[in-house]
């Protein structure tokens, strides 16, 4: 009784923290980019989520028949060379791309956290050899590691979760390293040092939630990037393979048969758009929201040079 | 009113547009310079004096306004001009330079080329030559005291050191010969010496040019020292002027008054510190009628409703009813003495049961024994220099230290930077790596002491940092962070004070401690981190900068608190600083460093009466003193150059390149501490001589 | 001093290209996959597996192998075409050129755009055009590569057949070569100018609020002067240090430009090569790449320090006082 009873106590006071005046909640909505980003981004998950009931057909409904139709009012968006549906495809494709790109850039900032913390912390040798592993990773973009490990593992989910993941790792140790060694220097490191306190405490109370949020905000953006190389290695036939409905996949199919019809493209194009778009508005408006500098300045219009003196 | 006003500032007023609301910065300003004056413009943080410098040459902030007034240059409205015009007036007849000269020139440009840049905007398109500008360059540096100016000119800001760039500034401000220079705390981020170097600079440039000054500051003392009239500002608003003199022996406005009480001297000690009552208020809430009145110790119902006006008085002006000739004649006494904080306040906390066998035996009076301490900084020597066998250098911030401080005592480390005072202060409670040597605490060197006894250590010696802010975690509440002690070293709740205790203690309430340390005032947070120090009862405290960056009236606050503090709960501190007036009113004894090494210590009283040390001695009369009767009398006692660089420390006795008194023995050989007196040892081979000399000019001297 | 931080960033250099080399060659072993039983496909038997790893030296032990391989590199040997038995760099120089003058062209563009507008908005903050910009900036920041070329190529070529859409045209006809050579360019560099638009305007606005530039207004140096010489030179720097990171993306995203547009080059040649799962081929272009990209980073890294007076002070210690 007592525990539902201070279950209900948290939920509330954390229902109440949401949507406080100051919340990052509210400061975002009170951005238009801010808001359309989130917006968009609830549409897409909520269509990730339902696609099942949202997609008017099933993505792999083969129809020979109707291959390569423009719109019509069955087809909202045509039929590709089986004659599947591309709406439903399109639908279906949210589910891949969040599906691969949240677990790659979940797992890139997990074990880039903690090997960024261990050298920034750590120093000394421990420090070096990071760095040249970092910088070693840093040397390559996604797509060309893909280029070599999707030749040797075989296109797959998982190994594509995996490359993304290890391509984009390097980033976030990177920067967690950065942040570490700034928050060793600061002066209250230091005063908590002064007062006795020891590593594990300075390392779990003080250092981590200090770096933590620039590396939130990089999660923002790379959740666009990782939609964007997934889909992409799709089209180059490095990643998810036909039938699985997948924007690259379609654009690999609408890019082979451009010369039929152009509507194979049109879909997935539009769909990577918005979607990178959405992402990495609402990614901008968090990170702007966050930085203090922006406090209160009235945007006035500013000849510039006054601002000189801001 | 002489008509050869240089220039006329008639009801300045000034605002800022922010989000929210519309601040008025500047309100009523008005004051006259002359040709050739020197005027200084004083107030605490927010006043508006900088509002002021910015308004004058027309270069406020995108949502600055000047809404009102009249600014006068040579007869010539400077409002009415256009942007063009007014450009042309920058620079060519009124001047500016600013407080911090490391970010005051541009990094990517060489000297050179800044200073022929400033001269070519005020020159039609090849009027005067290249070479012709880059001659008038160097003359100009060479005559600001930069030496090798020929050569200098081609290289990078970065390159000089502050003290030098600051001159660079003066040289290239005056370059184009202005009427009128603006300094804006251009002294503020230099050293003593330093400053009195630039100071000295200043008043040739009048002299020698009839270069006239608007001299802006928060420190009364150097503006004591160079200025003919003052301004005081309080709120955005003039509150009194008058010439120099006048002003620190009889001030009329009580803010006035209030703020030359609150400033610590050797005059003040043994005695508290006024403190003003109250905070500044926001320009975002200004009080109705007088904006001093809330905490004025002679305030009446008059001064509620409205502002007083700029009244005339024999001397200049005050805002203030009491200079009203018919208000003024029967106004009554003040209540009380000066806003003192109360003295009776009883101070107690809570001690957590000692875990720590060594118990603290008064047998020995001695606290804390520092044996030939060294601290090196190494230089990150790469493999490959090792390699090559090059020997690695190295800073030697603590070269040699021993020192005693005694129980109960308040010590005062006084050194400018470079000195390796904050180095020290560091390693004696081991929050730097010494090198070599010993600290006895108690007779337990702390330097040898495992992990789990240096904990113990940290519940008797603290540290308060120099900056209020930075040393608390910006993501925790007050009362967390005052706390924090407890929960690091796992005090059982029931040995605990409570966060409103600890906020008792400091003179704060207990409401703050649901704030973020953003949240606090300068002052507050200070007192919160002396609050956290306070937690597990220590018997050492060190403080590195107690007043650094608050206002005079907080740091009287914060000063009487720790003596409360000290003589109530019987504290020994170490008090590091660079200034000598804090030291003067506060330490019992005072030990004084200068590139890694004491020069001389000994009780505060004798130091200051008789300096044996020509640096000491230096320090003491170069340090700005709030008497405008007693300037340094002249050039003799200016200490030349710049501290050396810790990493090539000069070899003999360290001063002896700066040192009026030195000869070839001082270059040779290092003098050893030498005892003058029982208790006061100095560091010089001359000390004799040293005390033999004329004081450093305590007599009054005529003021033109 | 600079000749000091110089052999130190080499140094460094070489240490991530040697790792790259051990793992490019290690990867095989780590990896479950088998270049001969991939390249063989259906046709692998035991006798032919063993007889392709044979050929391929995958049956050396592995520091041997990577000894060879670093060996081989060094002299410009990256190994064979399994299939045409051609050595894997003559291919590679035969393409690498086309590749090279695509990168460039689209890092060219880039900058030729976007750094202009970035400094025409910081003149005129908070105006319309500044909103505008900062607008289309944001969309085109959030742009992937090779939507931009598709979509170009949908409207461009196929719909207004206004410039070709397929192959790289020939050098010895510069002009026509230029032709084939701007779409895919463009493709490469409109998402930079967002990116650059932003980095810059944030950069020049940042130096203008410096104290500096105040100096330089009080001493009364004319708009233009303190806009274009005194704010712009020290905005740049962070710019110019960002020419590495630019280079490898581009080169990134040429991977994806030459298939859409026919060109040839490294991307083409390296897709090719692993739908044939010709493993030496891939291994080879990867590691190019990869050393264009390490070059681009180096090349920044330094001219970033030389370009700010500031950094080419020697780093020493950490100090104290």
């Amino acid at each position: 009784m007592a525990a539902i009873a201070s279950s209900a106590r948290t939920a509330e006071s954390l229902w109440r923290r949401l949507l406080a005046p100051t919340s990052l909640l509210r400061r975002l909505v009170r951005r238009p980019a801010g808001l359309l980003g989130l917006l968009v981004v609830a549409c897409i998950v909520v269509v990730a989520i339902f696609a099942p009931l949202l997609a008017p057909y099933k993505p792999d409904a083969v129809d020979v028949v109707n291959m390569f139709q423009g719109p019509s009012p069955g087809h909202l968006l045509g039929t590709d060379a089986l004659g599947r549906d591309n709406l439903s495809r399109l639908l279906f494709g949210t589910r891949t791309a969040l599906g691969i790109a949240l677990p790659a850039v979940a797992t890139a900032f997990a074990v880039g956290l903690c090997l960024g913390l261990l050298a920034g912390y750590l120093g000394s040798w421990v420090d070096k050899l990071l760095i040249v592993l970092i910088d070693t990773g840093l040397a390559f973009p996604a797509v060309i590691l893909a280029l070599a490990m999707i030749t040797l593992l075989g296109p797959s989910i998982g190994n594509i979760i995996l490359l993304i993941a290890v391509a984009y790792a390097p980033y976030y140790a990177r920067l967690a390293r950065a942040q570490t060694l700034a928050a060793k220097q600061n002066p209250y490191v230091k005063a908590e040092r002064a007062l006795g306190a020891g590593t594990a405490r300075l390392l779990a109370v003080h250092v981590l939630p200090n770096i933590i949020p620039p590396l939130l905000i990089l999660i923002a953006m790379d959740i666009p990037g990782a939609i964007g190389v997934e889909a992409g290695l799709a089209f180059l036939g490095l990643g998810v393979q036909p039938p699985t409905p997948d924007w690259g996949v379609m654009l690999n199919d609408g890019f082979t048969n451009i010369a039929t019809t152009s509507w194979g493209l049109v879909g997935p194009l539009i769909a990577l758009f918005v979607v990178t778009t959405a992402f990495t508005l609402l990614g901008e408006t968090v990170r702007d929201i966050a930085d203090p500098r922006f406090a209160g300045v009235r945007r006035r219009r500013l000849r510039f040079r006054e601002i000189g003196k801001l | 009113m002489s008509d050869d006003v240089l220039l006329s500032v008639e009801g300045l007023e000034v605002r800022y547009h922010t989000e929210s609301a519309v601040l008025p910065a500047l309100h009523d300003v008005s004051f006259a310079v002359r040709p050739g004056e020197i005027v200084g413009v004083v107030g605490e943080s927010g006043c508006g004096k900088s509002t002021l410098s910015s308004a004058l040459l027309r270069l406020l902030p995108g949502n600055g306004e000047i809404s009102a007034g009249r600014v006068r240059l040579k007869g010539r409205d400077l409002l009415g001009l256009s942007d063009e015009e007014m450009r042309a007036v920058r620079g060519k007849e009124l001047a500016m330079i600013f407080q911090d000269p490391v970010s005051s020139l541009n990094p990517t440009f060489t000297i050179g080329t800044q200073m022929i840049d400033a001269q070519k905007a005020h020159l039609g398109r090849g009027q005067v030559s290249r070479p012709a500008l880059r001659r008038m360059s160097i003359k100009a540096l060479t005559d600001v005291g930069i030496p090798d100016a020929g050569e200098r000119l081609d290289t990078y800001p970065h390159e000089f050191s502050g003290g030098m760039r600051q001159r660079i500034m003066i040289a290239t401000a005056l370059l184009l010969e202005p009427d009128l220079l603006i300094a804006d705390e251009p002294t503020s981020a230099l050293d003593v010496t330093l400053e009195a170097q630039i100071l000295e600079l200043l008043r040739t440039l009048r002299q020698e040019r009839g270069t006239a000054v608007l001299f802006i500051s928060h420190d009364l003392g150097v503006v004591a020292q160079l200025c003919d009239r003052v301004l005081v500002m309080y709120a955005g608003r003039v509150v009194e002027e008058s010439d120099v003199v006048s002003l620190f022996e009889a001030p009329r406005h009580p803010y006035t008054q209030a703020l030359l009480a609150a400033i610590p001297s050797r005059e003040q000690r043994g005695g508290r510190l006024a403190t003003i009552p109250g905070q500044v208020p926001s320009l975002a809430a200004l009080p109705r009628g007088c904006a001093f009145a809330d905490r004025c110790r002679y305030v009446q119902s008059v001064c509620r409703p409205n502002e007083p006006p700029l009244y005339s008085t024999p001397t200049g002006t005050s805002r203030c009813y009491r200079a009203d000739p018919q208000l003024g004649r029967e106004w009554p006494v003040a209540a009380g003495p000066m806003g003192a904080d109360d003295p009776s306040r009883v101070i107690t906390v809570r001690e957590p049961v000692r875990t720590d066998p060594v118990a603290a035996s008064d047998a020995s009076d001695v606290l804390v024994s520092i044996r030939h301490l060294h601290t090196y900084f190494f230089e990150r020597s790469s493999l490959l220099a090792r390699l090559l066998g090059r020997p690695i250098g190295a800073v030697r911030a603590v070269d040699g230290v021993s020192l005693e401080i005694r129980r109960g005592e308040v010590l005062g480390l006084v050194g400018e930077s470079g000195s390796g005072k904050t180095t020290l202060g560091e390693s004696v409670l081991r929050l730097v790596a010494a090198t070599s040597g010993q600290v006895l605490l108690d007779g337990r060197d702390v330097l040898q002491l495992g992990r789990g006894e240096l904990r113990r250590l940290r519940r008797r010696a603290q540290m308060i940092f120099q900056d209020p802010y930075s040393s608390l975690s910006p993501r925790q509440r007050v009362g967390a962070l005052v706390t924090e002690p407890y929960r690091i070293h796992k005090i059982p709740p029931s040995e605990q004070a409570s966060a409103a205790e600890l906020l008792a203690l400091v003179g704060l309430a207990p409401d703050l401690a649901n704030k973020y340390p953003n949240q606090l005032s300068g002052g507050q947070a200070r007192r919160v981190g002396i609050a956290r120090t306070l937690a597990l009862r220590p018997d050492f405290i060190v403080a590195d900068e107690p007043t650094a960056g608050l206002d005079v009236s907080v740091s009287a606050a914060v000063l009487n608190l720790m003596k409360d503090l000290g003589d109530q709960l019987g504290l020994t501190y170490l008090i590091i600083t660079h200034n000598l007036n804090l030291v003067a009113y506060l330490a019992d004894r005072i030990a004084v460093m200068y590139l890694g090494q004491l020069v001389e210590v000994g009780p505060a009283e004798r130091i200051l009466a008789a300096p044996a040390h020509p640096y000491t001695r230096a320090l003491l009369a170069l340090t700005p003193e709030v008497d405008p009767r007693r300037r340094r009398g002249r050039h003799r006692l200016l200490v030349p150059g710049e501290i050396p660089s810790p990493k090539n420390p000069p070899a003999g006795c360290r001063f002896h390149t700066r040192c009026a008194f030195a000869d070839a023995r001082c270059s040779s050989t290092a003098p050893a501490l030498d005892e003058v007196e029982p208790g006061h040892v100095v560091a010089c081979h001359y000390w004799a001589k040293v005390r033999a000399a004329e004081p450093p000019v305590r007599s009054r001297v005529e003021i033109p | 001093m600079l000749l000091r931080y110089l052999v130190k960033r080499l140094g460094m250099a070489l240490a991530v290209i040697l790792l790259i080399l051990l793992f490019l060659v290690a990867v095989v072993d780590l990896v479950p996959g088998d270049p001969a039983r991939i390249v063989l496909r259906d046709r692998a038997t035991p006798e032919l597996i063993a007889l392709v790893r044979h050929q391929m030296g995958l049956d050396q032990p592995l520091p041997v192998q990577v000894w060879n391989f670093m060996w081989g590199v060094v002299h410009g040997n990256l190994g064979t075409d399994f299939f045409s038995g051609v050595p894997v760099a003559t291919l590679i120089l035969q393409v690498v050129p086309d590749t090279v003058a695509l990168a460039l062209s689209g890092v060219f563009l880039a900058l030729l755009v976007g750094v202009p507008l970035g400094v025409v908005v910081a003149r005129r903050p908070n105006s319309l055009l500044d909103r505008v910009v900062g607008a289309v900036s944001m969309l085109l920041i959030s742009t992937l590569p090779y939507v931009l070329a598709l979509g170009l190529l949908l409207i461009f070529a196929v719909n207004w057949h206004a410039f070709p859409a397929l192959g790289a045209g020939t050098i010895s006809q510069p002009g026509d070569y230029l032709r084939h050579l701007l779409l895919p360019a463009l493709a490469l560099a409109i998402p930079w100018w967002g990116y650059l638009a932003r980095l810059v305007r944030a950069s020049m606005l940042e130096v203008l609020g410096a104290g500096y530039i105040r100096t330089a207004w009080a001493f009364g140096l004319r708009e233009r002067v303190v806009f274009y010489k005194y704010t712009l030179k020290n905005a740049l720097v962070p710019v110019l240090g960002l020419f590495g990171m630019m280079l490898g993306y581009t080169l990134a995203g040429t991977l994806y430009v030459e298939i859409i547009f026919n060109r040839s080059g490294l991307g083409s040649l390296a897709l090719q090569a692993i739908s044939d799962r010709d493993w030496p081929i891939v291994r080879g272009t990867v590691l190019l790449y990869a050393l264009f990209f390490i070059l681009g980073n180096l090349i920044s890294d330094l001219s970033y320090r030389f370009l700010d007076p500031r950094i080419r002070v020697e780093e020493g210690v950490e100090v104290p006082a």
